[in-house]
């Protein structure tokens, strides 16, 4: 697309003439041929845009600051909104005396739970139904009051002069200890919320067929979730209508739990989200400072700003459960796996919160294994509650399991590589009926990426220079994974319209919660009508002007909202074609749309499409595309492997990362660039599982999260991430999954990275990582442990 | 008006020395940044803030003191404060009262002392000037730290060496922990071993592990004490080294 006219000469006409139809249109680019109405898209054979390199559609907005994040809204007349939390791990409201704070200047409102009373519940789950502000605080950031007044400064003033009696109570902060005998009691039917049992085949009879039986523990520690944006909306009411600007990855989610939790028609909630600063799970759905927000503004009768707090974000809005893991695997001499035996036990803090959601996936299907079985145990601890947190249960599990092959590879005496390629499955065992993968890509992942990383070579010269007295040590690791979803599915509404000039306007609910989903949306219009992906409007994430979308997560959005853009785009192009078959009397099935014309085939007649009589009556043509069903009796999962080498100083513990190369089949590859920036984002980010971030809760005497910012929380810096990372598309379009071919990336791309680093700290020193993070704290003990027994 | 900056990364504390000569050269000394203390920081009525006991002696103390504790277990948060203690530097201080002038080695308050301040600045008073004797011909020096995170971090263990050798045995030597004490440490046990001793893996070695022979680890930090002694030896060692070869032969470093 390299001399592409800019948006900006455009604006000042420079291009302007009467004639000059490619003003929107690419000149000599071919469009796929356009399917009758009622037949079936074919899949693209030969694309002209997809799988380039398109630069981000909101790039220079993003870059300039002229992007409009929600947290940047400012109205007339607005108030700042803010949430006195419980400080207690543990605690019960005696009483709240607000006589202070009310008679502050500024100070416009203040909520509690005596004004409230029952009259706003908050479900914590479907089942699990609290009032908005509980006297019964389980953890520590709990909202106890809302206050909303002129100033941020005079809001926080107002907290502070808010006096509040608490009842603190003993407190458990650690899952190992939830279901102790004389643990503090946190939800009325116990700690122990939920247990979940998996079995197939026999696993007694598995480990006795074994040559090898290996068992390990390892424990995960807690990620706090951290996007750049925090969390937070400005609410604002016009008569009964309510509107709500929140940082969300899904404004249709917002809208359902706002409009239930306030007793409103959802056709009187109207939820905006146009950009947000990173949502990696926690802002599917909305908060308690969505409902104070809007119920501050009702106080009020004006807007009300309502954003948290890093500290408060910290607490209270989300993380990745720490999970303590046992995996006992046996394997064949030659490789074959005979059983697996996992058990989990994590919590997802003080409320039932997924606390070891999806933590045994890969374990149940990752690889062919005939005999296995699982047990999950979700406690509850004083804590804040878990969101799902990019790639809920996977990274854990990978560690666990990922280091486990690696030792089943090591006692049968074959290469990381052989073993995995040895058990690569065809069909999801874990699934009822083990229904066939529409499409694979681990075993070439695993395969081209070795190839590509050096693998052999490297394994051989980290083997040679064990024998070295150096106290830098180096090694190599590899991870490989599935994603549970991935396959994205309906419902998905998208409508694309062409007006009379050519120009072309896309509309869809769903939000690109920074990974490039509009560009991508954009490729696809592109791909199909011939026109500029850059000067495509879109209107998006808007429940009162765009189609219903499901939360953008589980990577699911290209596969769900792409099939959508590219049926309306055909809609459109199909509509043009019958007016050109009208107009042209000729039937529909001669003609051919070309971009920026229709031609008859083979006579070389043509009419430019600004040209049709009937669009410029009409104005505006408008496509409708529908997500279409997912293939029945298959499953549609993405597939990876990552592989990194890493220096340990083995007299200090320090672990420094190398080089990293991400190996990822995601289906097609829709964009190159925001493909590789996936990978890179998704390293990083796990690289702050298996390297630097944890959650610290002072356990003995107050259980109080002792290190909530962003000094204390340690995430990965640049200097903690590697110069030395690929990205090794395995670009295989998935012909049954979709009518574009794509699965998700967002997700796998994190999976296998810390389990990578691990295994790589165990080929240079001969330690097992058994926890996260692998900093010099955790890296001191295990060899200081190693020292005592020496390198097995 | 747009700031330009110059990062370097200097080799030794007399190149960072050196650095400072240059016009419009600053040190952010960080000499009185109060205490890293997540306690201290956070909302806990601690010993320090007049409370009545330490929250982290029993608490989460991971990146707390190993020497110089007592009530209080703080570590000072300084690279520079142990640079400049190595380099012999002493400060002028202004107040009210007048200007005086206070050897690095006193102006740090450990906890022993008075728990509820960590330098002898009175109320009032500044840190006008750093002043550094000048660095014999013979000094190499160094900075090493250990850290959870290579940027945006305090150090979990940390050392600066100024040693001067002559004839392959070490002549003068200070050595300063960081990360370790509720002060910037002086570990005087490994400047005792190593002056008028060849720095050969046996001496590196007793005096490393010298240096943590009165460590005290709380629940959390025990990791410190071989992390301090891994790292004493490697930077040792690369003082052996860097006075490689002996006198009279030109290097150039």
């Amino acid at each position: 697309m390299g001399s592409v006219p800019s948006v900006v000469n455009l604006v000042k006409g420079e291009m302007m003439k009467d004639d000059d139809n490619d003003l929107y249109f690419v000149e000599g680019i071919a469009v796929p041929e356009t399917p009758l109405p009622g037949e079936a898209l074919p899949a693209w054979r030969k694309t002209a845009v997809i799988g380039g390199r398109e630069p981000r559609v909101d790039a220079y907005e993003r870059v300039s600051g002229t992007a409009v994040y929600p947290s940047d809204i400012v109205l007339p007349n607005m108030l700042y909104g803010a949430l006195l939390r419980c400080p207690h791990a543990h605690a019960r409201v005696k009483k709240v005396d607000v006589s202070a704070a009310e008679k502050m200047d500024g100070v416009h409102a203040v909520l509690t739970g005596a004004s409230l009373g029952r009259q706003v519940q908050w479900p914590y789950t479907e089942t699990v139904v609290t009032d908005l502000f509980d006297a019964h605080c389980r953890f520590e950031g709990e909202a106890v009051a809302a206050v909303a007044a002129a100033t941020p400064y005079a809001v926080r003033d107002a907290l502070r002069a808010i006096k509040v009696e608490y009842e603190v109570l003993p407190f458990v902060a650690d899952e190992r200890r939830a279901l102790e005998a004389g643990a503090v009691r946190i939800q009325a039917e116990g700690n122990r919320l939920k247990g979940e049992t998996y079995e197939r085949g026999d696993v007694g009879k598995g480990f006795a067929e074994a040559d090898v039986v290996l068992e390990q523990e390892y424990r995960t520690a807690c990620e706090i979730h951290a996007p750049m944006e925090l969390h937070g909306c400005v609410a604002n009411w016009e008569g009964d209508s309510l509107t709500i600007w929140e940082s969300t990855q899904g404004v249709y989610s917002v809208q359902a739990k706002a409009a239930e939790i306030l007793g409103l028609p959802l056709s009187r909630v109207r939820v905006i989200g146009h950009y947000v600063g990173g949502g990696f799970g926690s802002k599917l759905q909305p908060g308690k400072y969505t409902i104070c927000a809007a119920l501050l503004a009702r106080r009020t009768g004006r807007p009300v700003k309502l954003f948290l707090s890093r500290e408060e974000t910290m607490l209270a809005a989300g993380n990745r459960p720490p999970a303590t893991m046992t995996i006992k695997a046996g394997v064949k001499k030659d490789g074959v796996l005979t059983a697996l035996q996992f058990s989990g036990l994590g919590s997802g803090g003080a409320y039932p919160a997924g606390g070891t959601s999806l933590l045994d996936w890969l374990v149940r299907d990752l690889y062919t294994c005939a005999n296995v079985k699982s047990e999950l145990t979700d406690v509850a601890i004083n804590a804040g509650p878990a969101r799902p947190f990019r790639a809920p249960g996977h990274p854990q599990c990978a560690l666990a399991l990922e280091q486990m092959m690696d030792s089943l590879a090591e006692a049968v005496g074959l290469d990381p590589v052989d073993i995995r390629l040895k058990n690569v499955p065809l069909v999801s065992q874990a699934r009822e009926g083990a229904p066939p993968y529409t499409t694979t890509g681990l075993a070439e992942c695993i395969r081209r990426g070795a190839e590509a990383f050096g693998w052999g070579e490297a394994r051989r010269r980290t083997a040679a220079a064990r024998k070295d007295k150096g106290h830098l040590k180096r090694g190599v690791g590899m991870g490989s994974c599935l994603w549970v979803a991935g396959g994205g599915r309906p419902p998905a509404t998208v409508i694309v319209k062409l007006f009379a000039d050519g120009s072309v306007n896309l509309n869809m609910g769903a939000s690109d919660i920074g990974t490039g989903t509009k560009t991508v949306m954009s490729m696809v219009l592109s791909e199909e009508l011939g026109v500029r992906p850059e000067t495509i409007q879109i209107e998006h994430a808007d429940t009162g002007s765009t189609q219903y979308a499901t939360p953008s997560g589980g990577s699911k959005t290209v596969p769900t909202e792409s099939p959508a853009v590219r049926a309306a785009a055909v809609a459109v192009k199909q509509q043009l074609l019958k007016m050109a078959a009208e107009e042209l009397g000729r039937p529909q099935e001669d003609l051919r749309y070309t971009g920026e014309y229709i031609e008859v085939a083979g006579n070389g007649k043509k009419v430019k499409i600004t040209a049709i009589a009937a669009l410029k009556r009409q104005g505006v043509v408008v496509g409708i595309g529908y997500r279409g069903p997912n293939p029945e009796g298959k499953a549609v999962n993405p597939f990876a492997a990552q592989f990194c080498e890493v220096e340990v100083n083995i007299r200090t513990g320090e672990v420094r990362i190398l080089r990293f190369l991400g190996a990822h089949e995601s289906g097609r590859v829709m964009d190159r660039l925001t493909f590789d920036n996936q990978v890179f984002g998704g390293i990083t980010m796990g690289i702050g599982l298996g390297m630097t971030e944890t959650r610290i809760l002072d356990g003995n005497r107050t259980g109080k999260m002792v290190n909530r910012n962003l000094h204390d929380y340690k995430l990965p810096t640049a200097l903690d991430v590697p110069v030395d990372m690929v990205s090794l598309p395995v670009d295989m379009p998935d012909a049954e999954a979709n009518n574009t071919g794509a699965k998700g990336l967002g997700e796998p791309v994190t999976i296998p990275t810390a389990a990578a680093i691990a295994n790589a700290i165990y080929d240079a020193t001969g330690v097992r990582v058994q926890e996260s993070p692998a900093d010099p704290l955790t890296m001191n003990r295990l060899l200081a442990a190693q020292g005592r027994e020496g390198r097995s | 008006m747009t700031m330009q900056f110059t990062y370097v990364r200097p080799g030794s504390l007399q190149d960072a020395v050196s650095h400072l000569q240059s016009e419009n050269a600053r040190i952010h000394a960080d000499l009185c940044q109060k205490p890293r203390c997540w306690y201290y920081r956070g909302e806990f009525h601690c010993l320090r803030k007049g409370g009545a006991s330490c929250y982290a002696v029993s608490g989460e103390n991971q990146y707390h003191c190993i020497l110089g504790g007592q009530d209080c277990f703080i570590v000072h948060p300084s690279d520079t404060a142990p640079a400049l203690l190595a380099l012999d530097a002493h400060l002028r201080v202004a107040g009210p009262g007048g200007s005086r002038t206070v050897d690095m080695e006193d102006f740090f308050v450990p906890p022993a002392e008075d728990v509820t301040r960590e330098t002898v600045l009175e109320p009032g008073e500044i840190v006008t000037e750093i002043v550094l004797p000048q660095a014999a011909a013979a000094l190499r020096s160094s900075y090493r730290k250990v850290r959870a995170r290579q940027s945006w971090d305090f150090a979990l263990a940390g050392a600066a060496l100024a040693i001067e050798q002559e004839g392959g045995l070490v002549t003068k030597a200070r050595v300063v922990l960081s990360g370790a004490a509720p002060v910037p440490w002086r570990a005087r046990e490994v400047e005792e071993i190593i002056t008028d001793s060849p720095l050969d893996a046996e001496v590196v070695r007793r005096a490393a592990a010298a240096a943590m022979a009165q460590a005290v680890p709380l629940g959390k930090n025990g990791y410190k004490v071989a992390l301090f002694q891994g790292m004493l030896e490697e930077e040792l060692e690369k003082m052996r080294i860097l006075c490689w070869p002996p006198e009279g032969v030109s290097q150039s470093f």
